[in-house]
């Protein structure tokens, strides 16, 4: 099978979970023996020449053996209101048509969206993964402007009202007509939690049965131990993640704070990810708590000598999540996650069978929780057992060649 | 004067609860804005306004959250579900897994079994072979049925046949150590064709791990190319009037079952059984289909299996396999010693290191540019030119190594003792390996690799070695050398 694989920014230039995601498939599908390229949005400025398309700059480079062709408007647009924009859409079809495409596979529509039109117009059996709620949350992540959460658009009333006040309903309107028109050139629609399903559904965006439950899967190529022998003390806590506002890294802190309990630590793993701010507020509260260690920049490489040394990771965030890569790392090495009970963590995490749950954004309820494990180590045995491997990138992808060979019988 | 304001406290106390109840009664939601009027100037006096701030915009956020209630409005059909299985099949199904030292993956892949949907019910069978892991300990959650063994009891044939004997499954499955199912539904789609089709034997195709080298990869790759295994594909003795007349690539197709994932139905095993040292699955399968029955291999299923082993453990398997598919299929035997060729092979593998330093100045290659080694090697062979001394890329260098220090082991006299070789058995050899890289190059068009790495140098030396191991199998009149370790 030909399979073009659609991503709204890539490596190098950037990434993160949906540009590994969009990495890992290619890969492997390439493995398998499927000729496969990359489709994205550029970000820099360097080595683009001419496209078809008089406002489109492209280029063409190779990343881990990958082809990638990078597009990008001469003039930068508003990418989040200028859906199915027609002079990446001609490029996109020009582009598409020359190479004979089987399938395309969207691994998130933002700046792109054009190309599901132009692949849909081609014939081409498309694909499209919603890792967040771009489609209905011009913001992507349901999270206000106030940094508040959203319980949706209300056909755009509340992105006008809460965070998109410079733009009228006219312009959410038109907004959600454009998403509308893309969805019908979708084939299948793809969702790794859910909650994702569930959020779509009731806000009147996509029906449930539109989608297809499709889990990520993890790397189990990293991981060469079976389990880490646990110390018996201190009984240790980790928070792995980028230190954000919206991962709730401050409720943790506080949390952990409200414990008086000398035997206990906290290991905060993490880089500030351009929240300079938040890092260094979060690293002023933790200095006033020894047991707390901030600790950094960790590379996805030495996850295991991360982990080795929690025995419970806390996963704070004060948004919905989906599907969290931190809860599929931590229960693909047995180690029970406390979650906010919200979203697609609430999901993954069930309360008081593999882990615990707490009120979102509530430290005293976190804190509870915590002290759960303190009085009863027991608990992280128990709730390890419980936990369901999650499943390996392996059978993600030989799903998805499944389904391709499906669409095109 | 104590007693009298005590009183008096007791009063006030009274007459507030009096006051309270008549203009906020319990209950009513006065009285909870009251409480939380309270309690908010209580946290202004403990925590100061940002405190209060901090706290109050918490509360705003866990009232502005999707309600849990709207959300199990929401009703999410099964259809949801990537794939699906439409009923259960009621069989019984044995899953035998011999085990030696079986990984920090084991656990997953028992897990893996023991969750697949669809099936009525299945029992683990583990004969492990004195593990000194956690294997037998990761078993013993997952069976009741488990087995010791020593190393040297073990046998491809009889210890399986031990492990048959001790199930009581409708139909067996026979699973190595580290073969991963590639989905829940794996051992449905199997079973299905055996219980609905009247197909006896099984094998389901493997695709490579994630982190598989380009070499075993292709390994894979090429094994179901060469077969023409592009989809499911069932056989039967009707397909050919007389089997002994048949190509060995037809044979072999024909014949092909392979143990990585392997289902049967036990009573026709009870029958058949394993009988052979080596290749054990393909010589049932050639029973099996002589005796008319039918056999599938599934393509649109997938078990998860490869291994990155170094060179000289495929020269050894390319050497086993060849021989025994010759045994098997009755082909004439080599007639060659070892030692006879051994000097041979070991100068062939020093031109060869040699001749890849044609990649030196190359980073990535187009169209024929993976030949231009090959075609370096065949000149320098066929004109004898002398080598002396060269300087050899160390990581090939390493590599060559290993093989020449392992043939050096098996001879009398140790190290090259000349650099004369059999040019008789160098055009042959040459013609192996041709047949092979152009499979292989085959194999990186399919998949764009146009990069001359170490992994793609690692990759062209690994062929070799098959290529030498297959044609050592052919030659050789016995192949115990090589079948240590395998």
């Amino acid at each position: 099978m030909k399979i073009l694989i659609g991503v709204h920014q890539f490596f190098p230039e950037f990434y993160a979970g949906t540009e590994r995601y969009a990495l890992n498939i290619a890969k492997y599908l390439k493995k398998l023996g499927h000729s496969v390229k990359v489709f994205t949005y550029g970000l820099t400025d360097d080595g683009y020449s001419q496209g078809i398309n008089k406002n489109i700059l492209i280029k063409k480079y190779e990343y881990e053996n990958i082809p990638v062709i990078a597009v990008k408007h001469k003039k930068p647009i508003d990418y989040t209101f200028n859906l199915e924009e027609p002079n990446l859409f001609e490029e996109a079809l020009y582009f598409m048509s020359r190479e004979k495409f089987d399938i395309f596979h969207c691994a998130h529509p933002y700046r792109i969206d054009a190309s599901l039109k132009a692949a849909s117009s081609l014939g081409i059996k498309t694909v499209l993964m919603l890792t967040d709620y771009w489609l209905i949350c011009p913001l992507g992540i349901m999270l206000r402007a106030d940094n508040t959460i959203c319980s949706g658009p209300d056909y755009g009333r509340k992105c006008v009202k809460y965070c998109f006040t410079a733009k009228s309903l006219t312009d959410m309107g038109k907004r959600i007509k454009h998403v509308e028109m893309l969805l019908n050139c979708v084939d299948v629609i793809l969702s790794p939690s859910k909650f994702l399903i569930k959020m779509f559904s009731i806000n009147k965006a996509i029906s449930s049965d539109r989608f297809k439950l499709s889990r990520h899967g993890f790397d189990y190529s990293k991981k060469k131990r079976h389990n880490f022998n646990k110390k018996e003390s201190p009984l240790t806590f980790g928070f792995i993640g980028t230190i954000q506002y919206h991962k709730g890294v401050h409720v943790l802190v506080e949390a952990f704070r409200k414990i008086k309990t000398d035997n206990i630590k906290l290991k905060i793993w993490g880089g500030d990810f351009g929240d300079r701010l938040y890092f260094e507020k979060i690293k002023k509260m933790a200095a006033k708590d020894k047991r707390i260690e901030m600790l950094g920049q960790y590379d996805f490489n030495d996850i295991e000598d991360v982990l080795g040394d929690i025995d419970v990771i806390v996963v704070p965030s004060i948004w919905y999540e989906n599907a969290p890569l931190t809860i599929t790392t931590s229960h693909a090495y047995g180690i029970p996650v406390i979650a906010s009970d919200v979203g697609g963590m609430a999901e993954m995490v069930e309360d008081g069978v593999n882990g615990l749950t707490f009120k979102v954004g509530d430290a005293s309820d976190l804190a509870k929780k915590i002290s759960m494990f303190i009085e009863d180590s027991s608990l992280i045995n128990k709730f390890s057992q419980n936990i369901q491997y999650p499943i390996r990138l392996e059978e993600e992808v030989l799903n998805m060649q499944r389904l391709y060979e499906d669409l095109l019988k | 004067m104590n007693k009298n304001i005590s009183r008096l406290k007791l009063k006030i106390n009274k007459k507030y609860k009096e006051i309270l109840e008549a203009y906020f009664p319990t209950g009513t939601k006065r009285r909870y804005f009251l409480a939380l009027l309270k309690k908010g100037f209580y946290t202004i006096y403990r925590e100061g306004l940002r405190g209060f701030l901090r706290k109050a915009k918490k509360k705003i956020i866990i009232k502005k959250k999707v309600s849990k209630e709207a959300l199990d409005t929401v009703d999410l059909p099964s259809s949801i579900e990537l794939f699906f299985v439409p009923n259960i099949l009621p069989i019984k199904v044995s899953v035998i897994i011999l085990t030696k030292n079986a990984g920090n993956e084991f656990d997953y892949i028992l897990k893996k079994i023991t969750n697949q949907k669809g099936i009525s019910k299945i029992e683990i069978i583990i004969v492990d072979s004195t593990s000194d892991d956690a294997t037998l300990e990761i078993a013993k959650r997952y069976t009741e049925k488990w087995f010791i063994i020593k190393s040297e009891d073990f046998h491809n044939s009889r210890t399986r046949n031990f492990a048959a004997d001790k199930s009581s499954g409708d139909y067996l499955i026979f699973m190595l150590q580290d073969a991963i199912p590639g989905s829940n539904d794996l051992f449905y789609n199997m079973l299905f064709p055996m219980v609905t089709k009247d197909i006896h034997a099984l094998t389901v195709k493997k695709v490579p791990r994630i982190d598989a080298d380009l070499f075993s990869s292709w390994l894979i790759w090429q094994e179901y190319n060469y077969l023409d295994y592009s989809r499911d594909y069932i056989r039967n003795n009707k397909l050919f009037v007389d089997f002994s007349s048949l190509d060995l690539k037809d044979k072999v197709k024909y014949s092909f079952l392979d143990d990585v994932c392997l289902a049967i139905n036990k009573e026709i095993f009870e029958r058949h059984k394993f009988n052979y040292t080596y290749c054990e699955d393909l010589e049932l399968g050639k029973r099996l289909i002589i005796n008319g029955h039918n056999l599938m291999f599934v393509n649109s299923h997938a078990v998860v299996y490869s291994h990155n082993n170094d060179a000289l453990y495929f020269l050894k398997r390319g050497c086993v396999n060849s021989y025994f598919i010759k045994e098997i299929f009755d082909c004439k035997m080599g007639e060659r010693d070892f030692l006879e060729i051994s000097n041979t092979i070991k100068v062939l593998i020093r031109y060869f290191v040699f001749a890849l330093n044609t990649y030196y100045d190359i980073k990535s290659f187009d169209n024929d540019a993976i030949f231009y080694h090959y075609k370096y090697l065949n000149n320098l062979l066929n004109v004898g030119v002398e080598l002396g001394n060269f300087n050899s890329n160390p990581f090939l260098k390493e590599k060559s190594q290993k093989i020449l220090g392992f043939f050096s082991k098996l001879e009398p006299v140790q190290g090259i003792s000349s650099s004369r070789y059999d040019i008789g058995v160098v055009n042959r050899l040459l013609n192996t390996y041709q047949d092979i890289l152009n499979d292989f190059k085959q194999y990186c068009d399919i998949l764009g690799y146009k990069k001359v790495d170490e992994e793609f140098l690692d990759s062209l030396f690994k062929l070799f070695c098959f290529s030498i191991g297959g044609y050592l199998g052919e030659e050789l009149v016995n192949v115990d050398y090589f079948r240590g370790d395998l």
